[in-house]
């Protein structure tokens, strides 16, 4: 393809390009936060954490990034999370630490609680002093209806249909949920855990952060979806599980429920992620969605729901709270 | 309503009674030497002053008082004719003028005394002698482009064909060629115009105050007739220029009857650009793999015109123009694996095409002298075509002499594109001297095709994906109208319309009155004050991604979801002209608000994250803003001639969406416009121009800082971009020279035309990157800015017997 523009541009342009002293406003440079709170996890670096790091000028060198050994992430800022009410008042508060083996500002005795508000602070020397705010969602309740096992999980080369069930959600009618599904089998024996492919036909499926086909189904690992089409009412989604190959036990269903904040920073990542590096279809430049003040990057709230198939010949089988 | 009906209705009529005795003179106006109609001919009584201009049929009325008078007719480059009149009934005649463009003296090119008079505000005729005049890219006489240089209308980006007026965007514009509508008026990715100098009669824009008979697009209407064939004798004339030839073939099947008009222009670029790729490709080391590339286009210009009788005409126009780009890489390798040979071969063709064909056919019907009509039937399709198509075939030999083979298919195709059938009445009734009404009507049925995928691939075992994605669409636009030109009084007249249009898209109806209306006060003879206001309404939209011109840009029409888009449009003008119309001078200032624009959604294209429909890729209810001041200085006679116009506007957009809701300058808001357009005449053989043009740098968005989005899973970079649009590119300036050499021959005429196209070698802006660069050991970003056109003389040969 190269080539090809190559001779593209040698039949259409007679251009000449030459270096131009651009003046770009100079904003101070901010941290950027990635940060995740899980319901009932600990703040450990796996799925709750803090990341900060700085941003710098659009035309400076990646060296200008601060780097802690050779990850660019900032070592010595001062970051606290607070438990708050409704009026924004401190109930509990939590300093977090530095934690060299996963680069990341954690705190065990952080545990996120579902429905409940958190104040993100973060001062390092030289930026700007951010905070963010964000409500970790209820855990999504639903149900699984009309379940077949349609194939073999411990049959190494089968990867078919494995099986097909009616996913039935309990929507809360009081807020907008964000949810995310996906379903993964797992052979216990050697801890491997590969993700499963599913397809769905649902109107609440078609949304810029899914795969759909032109007849709108999805097909894939992992999709999101709003409440937007059934709110607070109970949902079916008709739902058809593939499996990859391989020798499994038992698979297990993950539906998350977002904060709005996390989805939008979720969905414009994926559409920077779509519409980078295509000359042809260029598109307008992407403003990564932020709930960060003063700052870039996300401080989102996510619990989560699990509900694992256990095969009959295991003795405490069929579906279980996971 | 009713009330307002009544005193309307009085109103017409009171005037009537006041009338003096008075007797109108109509017909056509012709070149004597070839029986075609010229369009834009002013014909003027010397008793009285009143003045009128032939229409897009050549066809003229105007009332002279009863009794002696002289009736003067002029048009640009012909000589003046005079009627001697004794009116003391309603005559029918045709004016027959000569060419004088070869006279050793002054020229005129317009008699502006009836801009003065013209109800219209915000409307220009450019004649073709005047874009001959003007220095072109590479030679390539533009009409586009040298609109361009009038007030209030701007290019996109260097070379680029679209153009831009008062703010609106490049889709606003209804461009119509002999009635027909073109949705893509560029080749070249945009840097050449698609109309055939050679197959244009007349050219007219309007940029606010739209009569009632036009609708269907928010900003100006770009009205271009084709040339009819001589009537008398055949024709023949032609050019060659740096990258194209044309060749013009015209004249009568029947004299004086009917006429023929046969045009071709095609591209040589892809003769005079195989050797750069030649040495393109023996130059750099493409390894064990090869390219070759081809682009081409052409315009075909047919039109077919009959006098049936002295009262019916008709007449059939036809074009068809076409761009084509195709490429082809392959690859051809092989290698040793442990214990088998390997041989590899695979190729890919890549072929982009994109084109125009439209077609009308046209009767002229007189029922009497004071009644017209011109109904016209129209087609008009545009089509976009992507194909990719890559095949490879893999051997393997192993050594105990037994062999696998395999293969696999990649076949993808994307078309886009809209059909158009329609027709329209318009009728002209002369009702009074006072009143002239003009009303009629239309439909159109559209076919669009936003965007059809057809996706086949194949990788050995069996086929892997069959995809077909597509979303047409057939919307109805039919709408109808009435106009009355109405002479208050002998200073003060007006011109009162309605459009009404209804558009339906499945079961979804959009209605929509449109008032428009003009108003012209003589202060005195030479200067006059105009006010115009329009209300529009466009029920399609372009969605485009970026302005170079690709022609990736799809129309999609209003639906359910998607509403038309409106605008309304108040101008207000002050025309003067002195030294006897040597010069002339207008100010004008509008003010444009739109509602309902649609773009990309932030993040989106064409094809979007996925294969769903555009309607859910857009930002809807968008709002947009332009107001300016346009200044026009015109020379009209002498050796020297030409104009100078500048514009101060602001053009901006919001959108919910997009810059978090904030409005933000239009991609193409030019605060300063300037063009200053110069022609001299050294004697009857040279003329000379030169033509300088000056824009405020286009508004771009670009990044300030970046930053990292770090996880256990890794990072990633990402731009923090600042307001949107919020960066001025350089400024855009360039001179132009040009130089027409015309010579008589026993054959006939020919013409040498040489022009140096910016001529100080001003690196104006096409667009700007980013590029990691070092310089001693260090990394830094630098921003690079890529120009297009560099000097570029050229010379074009044309004749004509």
């Amino acid at each position: 393809m190269k080539k090809l523009t190559f001779i593209f541009l040698c039949l259409f342009f007679i251009s000449c390009e030459e270096n131009l002293n651009i003046d770009i406003p100079i904003d101070k440079s901010r941290l950027s936060i990635t940060s995740n709170l899980l319901a009932d996890d600990y703040f450990n670096g796996q799925y709750s954490y803090v990341y900060v790091s700085n941003s710098i000028s659009a035309l400076e060198s990646d060296d200008n990034f601060d780097y802690t050994d050779s990850i660019p992430v900032i070592n010595n800022a001062t970051v606290s999370i607070y438990e708050t009410n409704e009026l924004q008042e401190n109930l509990a508060s939590y300093v977090l630490e530095f934690d060299y083996d996963c680069y990341c500002y954690n705190n065990p005795d952080l545990s996120p609680k579902q429905n409940t508000t958190y104040r993100l602070e973060v001062e390092a020397y030289g930026y700007p002093d951010i905070y963010a705010i964000d409500k970790v969602p209820a855990k999504p309740s639903y149900e699984i209806t009309d379940f077949e096992l349609l194939g073999y999980l411990d049959k190494k080369s089968y990867d078919g249909e494995l099986s097909q069930f009616n996913l039935v959600i309990n929507d809360d009618p009081f807020t907008e949920n964000y949810y995310q599904l996906k379903i993964f089998v797992v052979n216990t024996s050697n801890a491997k855990v590969r993700t499963c492919s599913y397809s769905v036909s649902d109107a609440s499926f078609l949304n810029p952060l899914n795969d759909t086909d032109s007849e709108g189904n999805y097909s894939g690992g992992s999709a999101y979806f709003t409440d937007e089409l059934f709110n607070g009412t109970s949902k079916s989604f008709f739902i058809q599980q593939f499996k990859p190959q391989g020798i499994f036990d038992h698979f297990f269903i993950e539906l998350r429920a977002l904060s709005r904040d996390l989805y939008e920073f979720n969905k414009t990542r994926r559409e920077e992620s779509a519409t980078s590096n295509n000359p042809l279809f260029v598109s307008e430049p992407i403003f990564l969605h932020s709930n960060i003040e003063n700052g870039y990057g996300i401080f989102g709230g996510k619990s989560e729901s699990n509900k694992a198939y256990i095969p009959t010949y295991f003795p405490n089988n069929g579906w279980l709270s996971y | 309503m009713n009330s307002f009906f009544k005193i309307f209705v009085l109103f017409l009529f009171t005037n009537s009674c006041f009338a003096q005795q008075l007797h109108k003179i109509s017909g056509y106006v012709l070149d004597f030497e070839s029986g075609t109609t010229l369009i834009g001919a002013n014909i003027v009584d010397s008793n009285s002053g009143r003045g009128a201009t032939t229409n897009i049929d050549g066809y003229y009325s105007l009332y002279v008082d009863e009794g002696t008078t002289f009736v003067v007719c002029s048009f640009i480059g012909y000589s003046m004719d005079t009627l001697f009149i004794s009116a003391k009934n309603d005559v029918e005649y045709n004016f027959e003028l000569k060419i004088n463009s070869l006279d050793i003296g002054e020229i005129t090119v317009n008699d502006e005394r009836l801009n003065i008079e013209s109800l219209r505000t915000s409307t220009i005729s450019v004649s073709k002698e005047e874009i001959r005049e003007i220095p072109q890219l590479l030679g390539e006489m533009d009409i586009i482009k040298a609109i361009q240089l009038l007030p209030g209308i701007q290019s996109g980006n260097e070379g680029a064909s679209g153009f831009y007026v008062r703010g609106g965007g490049p889709d606003q514009n209804l461009i119509l060629f002999d009635g027909a509508p073109i949705y893509n008026s560029s080749h070249l990715l945009g840097f050449f115009s698609t109309f055939n100098e050679s197959a244009v009669n007349s050219i007219q824009i309007i940029k606010g105050g739209f009569p009632a008979e036009f609708g269907g697009r928010l900003s100006s209407i770009l009205n271009i007739t084709g040339r009819e064939g001589n009537m008398k004798k055949w024709k023949f004339n032609g050019g060659i220029g740096v990258i194209s030839g044309s060749l013009c073939v015209e004249g009568p099947l029947k004299k004086d009857t009917t006429s023929v008009i046969l045009s071709l222009r095609r591209t040589w670029i892809d003769q005079v650009s195989k050797p750069i790729i030649k040495l393109a490709r023996n130059s750099f080391d493409f390894g064990d793999s090869d390219a070759d590339g081809n682009y081409y286009f052409y315009d075909l210009n047919f039109k077919l015109f009959h006098k049936v009788s002295a009262s019916d005409q008709i007449s059939f126009s036809f074009y068809s123009g076409s761009d084509n780009f195709s490429g082809l890489v392959t690859e051809e390798t092989n290698g040793v694996g442990s214990d088998y040979n390997w041989y590899y071969y695979g190729s890919s063709n890549y072929g982009l095409i994109w084109g125009n064909i439209i077609s009308s056919f046209r009767w002229r019907h007189l029922f009497s002298d004071r009644l017209f009509l011109n109904t016209s039937i129209i087609y008009s399709k545009y089509s976009f075509e992507n194909k990719i198509l890559s095949t490879s075939q893999t051997t393997e030999e192993y050594l105990d002499l037994t062999s696998s083979n395999w293969s696999s298919l990649y076949d993808y195709s994307y078309e886009s594109g809209i059909e158009d059938i329609g027709v329209k009445f318009n009728f002209i009734y002369d009702f009074r001297i006072d009143h002239q009404f003009n009303f009629g009507g239309s439909y159109t049925k559209h076919h669009f095709s936003p965007s059809f995928i057809d996706l086949t691939s194949d990788w050995g075992e069996n086929t892997d994906t069959i995809m077909t994605f597509s979303n047409q669409k057939t919307p109805g636009e039919f709408f109808i109208y009435f106009e009355d030109q109405y002479s208050i009084s002998d200073r003060l007249s007006s011109n009162l319309g309605l459009h009404y249009s209804i558009y339906h898209e499945n079961s979804k109806l959009y209605h929509s009155l449109q008032p428009r209306f003009s108003l012209r006060y003589l202060l005195n003879e030479n200067s006059s004050i105009k006010l115009s206001y329009a209300t529009m309404q466009q029920n399609i939209h372009l969605l485009t991604n970026s302005s170079y011109g690709l022609p990736n840009d799809i129309w999609v029409p209003a639906t359910r979801d998607v509403p038309p888009q409106r605008s309304q449009q108040l101008v207000c003008g002050y025309n003067v002209s002195f030294n006897e119309n040597k010069y002339e001078t207008s100010i004008e200032l509008y003010y444009k608000r739109m509602q309902d624009l649609i773009t990309y959604s932030e993040g989106s294209n064409i094809l979007g994250t996925n294969f769903t429909s555009w309607e859910d890729r857009v930002d809807l209810s968008g709002l947009g803003e332009a107001q300016g001041i346009e200044l026009f200085f015109k020379k009209n006679k002498g050796l020297l001639t030409g104009w100078i116009g500048y514009t101060l506007s602001k053009s901006i957009r919001q959108f919910k969406g997009i810059n978090l809701g904030r409005e933000y300058p239009y991609k193409f808001d030019r605060p300063h416009d300037l063009s200053i357009v110069s022609s001299y005449k050294i004697n009857k053989a040279i003329d000379i121009s030169l033509t300088w043009v000056y824009g405020s740098g286009n508004s771009i968005t670009l990044p300030r800082q970046q930053y990292l989005i770090v996880s256990q899973y890794g990072i990633q970079e990402y731009y923090e971009y600042g307001e949107k649009n919020s960066y001025r590119m350089q400024p855009y300036h360039r001179l132009d020279f040009g130089l027409n050499y015309k010579k008589l021959k026993d054959w006939g005429e020919k013409t040498w035309t040489f022009s140096i196209y910016n001529v100080y070698n001003r690196r104006n802006p096409f667009f700007i990157y980013f590029q990691d660069s070092a310089n001693n050991n260090i990394d830094f970003i630098k921003a690079k800015q890529v120009s297009l056109f560099p000097i570029i003389p050229t010379l074009r040969y044309a004749f004509k017997f």
